[in-house]
């Protein structure tokens, strides 16, 4: 009885101002529909640019970047974030959004979930998507109060912590000293012709710095980036995780190639309960 | 840097290399599992419900079995299989794609990982504010005080578990004040507090205490932390999501909302050309 009045009831939205808008709205795309269908689009336009217009004259860096800032970039702003897409376009089979990947790849999982796999464990705060928003925003906040120093904790205070240090998000130590690969990539972007105000900036900070253990860190270098892009820092999550995609997929679909046996597992004797 | 220094620091990572050294538990092949210092074989499977599995897996405690009780109704209280829930949405979305089952729930479930609903993250802001709020009031301050060191908006407090205008009804509220009732549970002090804020703020702003309210009162009662409640919670919407996606994984292409081109409203710049 009570289902089938409650079936005719009074819904939530009739009972007050239900305050939800009757259309999704959007700035980036605009799809003109076909004269015979309303359901299909005969054009596609990006940010007022045609779609297909845009397959022609332009290369799929300058797409991405105009779909994350509403504007085709410069040559030189393409070259730049061309250079770091191929820097961290494999963060390496040791990565921990990798290795998740590659033990869902080993152990038989779909194969449509090994990117999303890797890619929810690359959305942490340490080392990860949601820790390049804080570094923008730290990054972007200390350049613009007065150029203040961008790391205020000093490392050496640090010293008795255990593991990695952390001077600030996207900066410190990697299994005890600098980042290697990280800064050589560093030094290559910062002698880029499309290096703004923020990757000088930030490096100039770095070799300040009067700890030899600390410097960029993935996340540290790619904000920088972005922020000389003109990408804001919400974005830059997930750009963040499209720059560590092909990584991640590529070494999770080669363990789906070979037995489950081919990834070590850990034996007993190497487990201990405390 | 000679090569003897560097192993010594490393030594943090060395001794992690190819082994695992927890407290948790341990799988021994064959045999039994030790899971937070029981048998999961002997003593746990068929002796414990599996929502006080899930507690003894996050916290390390074993609760008694109304504690348990209690937050299964919870977790049922948020199972609504109405796809214009934006988690249930993601599931029918997914139905529609013919996602496996699995990414359609946990897609779902990670949308409700959200600081808007989804009963999990919201957790610990409203744990947190009731636990807050108690010891002030412990340590003398007024509700009045309270309430004012919280942000406003538009002159209101913004409290998550009080946001709800008194004329709309929370039809999950009363239902969990009977079953606490019903498993026998005296009223805490976090949920005296909660009644009293209750009072306080339908009295001079319009506002309510909604289920999140006194669901946050409630389990700080029963000893959980913000943080503890956050893990017990994170596959609450699970089912709803699961729900919804079977809905839509059974009716052809585009069948749940299909969109006119123009049902999007375009708010961007006019066409203009490549150069």
């Amino acid at each position: 009885m009570k289902i089938s009045r409650l079936r005719r009831g009074v819904s939530m939205n009739q009972k007050t101002d239900f305050g939800y808008s009757k259309k999704t709205t959007t700035a980036i795309c605009y799809e003109k529909p076909s004269k015979n269908n309303p359901f299909v689009a005969e054009s596609i336009h990006l940010f007022g640019y045609d779609l297909l217009e845009l397959t022609k004259k332009k290369s799929f860096i300058e797409v991405l970047l105009l779909l994350y800032t509403g504007e085709l970039p410069t040559p030189n702003s393409t070259e730049l974030m061309n250079t770091l897409m191929i820097g961290l376009i494999n963060p390496g089979p040791r990565n921990p959004a990798v290795r998740a990947a590659m033990t869902a790849g080993i152990s038989k999982s779909n194969p449509p979930h090994l990117l999303p796999i890797g890619l929810m464990v690359l959305g942490g705060v340490d080392g990860g998507a949601a820790e390049v928003e804080k570094s923008m925003q730290l990054i972007q906040r200390s350049f613009t109060s007065n150029k203040k120093t961008l790391f205020s904790t000093n490392s050496t205070n640090t010293s008795m912590h255990e593991g990695d240090i952390k001077i600030a998000p996207g900066f410190g130590s990697s299994y005890g000293q600098k980042c290697i690969v990280t800064h050589q990539l560093a030094q290559h972007l910062i002698n880029r012709p499309g290096a703004g105000k923020y990757l000088h900036w930030v490096n100039e900070q770095l070799l300040n710095s009067n700890d030899d253990r600390v410097g960029w860190l993935p996340v540290g270098l790619a904000s920088a980036t972005f922020l000389d892009l003109g990408i804001q820092p919400r974005e830059g999550i997930a750009l963040f995780q499209i720059l560590y995609a092909p990584g991640i997929s590529a070494h999770a679909l080669e363990q789906t190639h070979k037995p489950i046996s081919s990834m070590p597992f850990l034996e007993d004797s190497q487990y201990e309960l405390k | 840097m000679n090569s003897n220094k560097q192993l010594s620091d490393l030594d943090f990572w060395q001794k992690k290399r190819n082994k695992i050294s927890t407290s948790i538990g341990k799988w021994i092949g064959g045999d039994e599992v030790i899971c937070h210092g029981h048998l999961m074989m002997e003593d746990l499977l068929g002796n414990i419900s599996y929502m006080q599995m899930l507690v003894l897996n996050v916290t390390g405690r074993l609760v008694e079995e109304r504690v348990a009780k209690w937050l299964e109704g919870n977790f049922i209280g948020v199972s609504y299989p109405d796809a214009r829930i934006w988690c249930n949405t993601i599931g029918a979305l997914s139905g529609t794609m013919k996602t496996s089952v699995v990414a359609a729930t946990v897609t779902g479930t990670l949308a409700a990982d959200s600081r808007g609903y989804g009963g999990s993250q919201t957790s610990i802001y409203a744990m947190e504010f009731i636990q807050s709020a108690l010891k002030q009031k412990k340590s003398g301050k007024s509700l009045k005080d309270i309430i004012k060191e919280v942000n406003h908006k538009d002159g209101k407090p913004i409290i998550t578990g009080y946001a709800r205008p008194v004329s709309r009804n929370d039809e999950r509220l009363k239902p969990h004040q009977q079953m606490t009732q019903k498993l026998g549970f005296n009223q805490g002090e976090h949920v005296d507090l909660a009644y009293k804020i209750n009072h306080y703020l339908d009295k001079n702003y319009g506002l309510a205490m909604n289920v999140a309210g006194y669901s946050s009162a409630f389990l700080s009662d029963q000893g959980f932390s913000p943080e503890e409640m956050y893990r017990i919670k994170a596959l609450m919407v699970a089912s709803g999501v699961t729900a919804c996606y079977i809905d839509y994984a059974k009716r052809p292409s585009n069948s749940f909302l299909p969109q006119h081109c123009d049902d999007i409203k375009y708010e961007g710049l006019t066409p203009r050309e490549v150069k």
